[in-house]
């Protein structure tokens, strides 16, 4: 959890550097390939953890793999300052939350949006729409299934959530019962 | 017999009720558990919090926001932390923390919270106080001057305590403070003033022990008893002076008089110490955080005399300090003697030669409490705390077997007598007309002519002849609070009388 902090801060920094969509979509691209090529190569991956290999030498060797992948010179960067802070380990996490931290840029609000059964699309549409409109700018969904609402829908809005599920209903039901009649 | 009510019906009911339940749309703010650990949680999210406010955790766990940080938030928990885990998402309740208040808590053993320890059912309280609440301000105060009366003859006498003042009671562990401070709420009965025990960090049998004493004397009757014991979490030990006295604070606005007891102040600054600690707060001398000064002064201060428009209404508090071997400069000690009104010192040393209450005369002091004492006792006693401080001088050099002159003998006899008479059992507290007799037999020299053994004797016997020859003595003074010259011969006659009488039961 305290990583995703930490992450945030790295996918904020990144976007703020970034000019346009197209070049996000590049730059991001990029990263995802180079952060499942450390998932699936477990060599580089205990080499670039390894304490002992200095940071200037990991510095070098994901210069190395990033000028053979022919990277944007923005995504070497950034890749060399993660490198030197020694904290690739969380780069999946900051790879997570550029898309949400690129919308926060743009001044798209994100909704995170949990469901008991996954929405259909024209239910997801019927959402966007009203969203939008409620909010007067534009929103982007994300959507996750989580039983545990038992019904209806939950919207996150970063600190704010609107519930309109049958367990907030619940939760409400006990909150009277245990006050008792006043 | 009751009504029957059929199936169908209750069918019925239900199905109206929850046909007419609306599904509203509940918004809350939340934020995440980013770690958990030693009774405190750490939240990311939740932005607008509130310092100091209620926060709502899953599994019925509350915990108060006490660090608002620009990424996350202190929280130290009320419960047990151990079902609380990273992620899980924690509400915002809006709320200061407050606990009930009002007469409904009279006779009743609560926790910090309000929450009802002692098995008498659910506290049913009209009002909420919020726990941290500013002092009155200047003018709405009264400068003190009701006495408190703690049927303690050496405190009554010398040490005066008027009702919103803040008198400290500080010594060695065993050397009898909490005694005084339950003998003061038992001569409460019958007084009109609400008496509050609050317990810091002590042994849940010393409690137990306490709350039988007061019921055993039916000193619950006018009692509440917050509790806060060695195993409660810390955080409830930090709140539990605030929460006692915003109890009593509802006592001293509606014009009333209250009486709060903090047993004892070094271990809510430990308590305290602990949470800041655990919070990464700076760390400063002895490593209690930096405000640790503001903690206890925050608290006294709500202690006060409030003016008519306010309804006159006081709050006394009579805070604990346990000083370690003696040494009352240290930090937390030196802080609340300077908070308070004065000081109740007592000594081990005098303890354990049969002084008890062993309180230092010397250097005990009532800064505000003079104004306050019944006038019959500032007659009676006003060279009293003098004579006794020069005696003890006295009996430093007497003790090297050098000869005395006549007038030095003499200060000597009367001072072993008055030390004798000062002394008084536990549970023994005397109404103010009784003392102001017995000091006044003491220090007029009616006792002079017999041996020190038996001033316990006389003092039995002095009260159980007045009462029973001269019964209006002891009317007149508890009426007139003063002595006039009538009253002043006749009790000199009475005396003069009992000697007599005493002479022949002892010779």
């Amino acid at each position: 959890m305290k990583n995703q902090l930490l992450a945030k801060r790295y996918s904020r920094g990144l976007v703020g550097a970034l000019k346009d969509e197209a070049e996000f979509r590049r730059v991001q691209g990029e990263i995802e390939s180079f952060s499942s090529l450390i998932e699936s190569r477990e060599d580089l991956r205990s080499a670039l953890s390894n304490p002992l290999l200095n940071a200037s030498k990991r510095v070098a060797i994901v210069r190395e793999i990033l000028s053979r992948m022919g990277c944007l010179e923005k995504t070497t960067r950034f890749l060399s300052l993660v490198a030197r802070h020694g904290r690739l380990e969380i780069l999946p996490e900051i790879v997570a939350g550029a898309p949400a931290a690129w919308n926060e840029k743009q001044g798209v609000l994100t909704f995170e949006v949990s469901s008991v059964v996954p929405l259909t699309e024209g239910q997801k549409n019927r959402l966007m729409a009203e969203l939008e409109r409620l909010e007067r700018r534009a929103v982007s969904l994300a959507f996750q299934v989580d039983p545990a609402i038992i019904g209806g829908l939950s919207l996150r809005k970063g600190n704010i959530v609107y519930d309109v599920s049958v367990e907030g209903d619940l939760m409400k039901l006990k909150e009277k019962i245990q006050e008792g009649p006043r | 017999m009751t009504m029957e009510i059929r199936a169908d019906d209750i069918t019925r009911i239900i199905q109206q009720q929850i046909e007419g339940y609306e599904t509203e749309v509940d918004i809350r703010e939340v934020g995440t558990v980013t770690s958990v650990g030693d009774g405190i949680a750490r939240l990311y999210g939740l932005d607008r919090v509130m310092y100091n406010e209620l926060l709502e955790f899953p599994h019925g766990v509350f915990g108060i926001a006490l660090n608002l940080e620009e990424e996350s938030v202190g929280v130290v928990l009320l419960g047990e932390s151990f079902m609380i885990k990273e992620g899980d998402l924690v509400k915002r309740t809006h709320r200061i923390m407050a606990v009930p208040a009002g007469p409904a808590l009279v006779g009743r053993v609560v926790n910090p919270l309000g929450q009802p320890l002692d098995g008498k059912g659910p506290v049913k309280a009209e009002t909420y106080m919020a726990i941290e609440r500013l002092a009155p301000g200047v003018v709405d105060r009264l400068p003190v001057r009701e006495p408190l009366q703690t049927g303690i003859k050496a405190i009554d006498s010398m040490i005066p305590i008027g009702r919103g003042q803040r008198e400290l009671i500080i010594g060695d562990r065993q050397t009898g403070k909490t005694i005084i401070s339950t003998d003061t709420i038992l001569n409460q009965k019958d007084s009109g003033v609400i008496c509050i025990y609050v317990a810091i960090g002590q042994k849940n049998s010393t409690v137990a022990q306490l709350i039988k004493t007061l019921e055993d004397r039916g000193a619950m009757e006018y009692s509440i008893v917050v509790s806060s014991t060695a195993s409660d979490p810390s955080p409830l030990q930090y709140l539990a002076p605030y929460a006692g006295c915003a109890m009593g604070e509802f006592f001293r606005d509606n014009g009333r008089h209250a009486l709060v007891v903090y047993d004892d102040l070094s271990k809510h600054a430990a308590a305290y110490r602990e949470i800041s600690l655990l919070l990464r707060r700076p760390p400063g001398r002895e490593a209690y955080p930096g405000d640790v000064f503001f903690l206890h002064s925050r608290l006294l201060e709500r202690a006060a005399k409030l003016n008519d428009e306010h309804g006159g209404g006081t709050l006394t508090a009579l805070p604990i300090i346990e000083t370690q071997a003696g040494d009352v400069s240290g930090y937390i000690p030196t802080n609340v003697i300077s908070i308070t009104d004065g000081q109740i010192y007592l000594e081990p040393e005098l303890f354990n030669v049969g002084v008890r209450p062993a309180i230092n005369v010397g250097i005990s002091v009532s800064r505000v409490g003079g104004n306050a004492q019944v006038k019959a006792m500032r007659q009676v006693a006003g060279k009293l705390k003098l004579d006794l401080t020069q005696y003890r001088e006295l009996q430093t050099f007497a003790q090297f077997g050098t000869e005395l002159d006549k007038t030095s003998q003499a200060q000597l006899d009367r001072g072993e007598r008055l030390t004798e008479l000062l002394k008084q059992d536990q549970f023994s507290p005397l109404p103010v007309e009784k003392q102001v007799l017995v000091i006044y037999a003491g220090n007029r020299g009616f006792m002079d002519e017999f041996p020190h053994e038996q001033v316990k004797a006389y003092e039995k016997r002095l009260f159980e002849f007045v009462e029973a020859k001269h019964p209006d003595i002891l009317v007149r003074i508890a009426e007139k609070k003063q002595i006039d010259s009538s009253l002043d011969e006749n009790i000199g006659a009475a005396l003069a009388e009992f000697n007599a009488e005493f002479k022949k039961g002892s010779g």
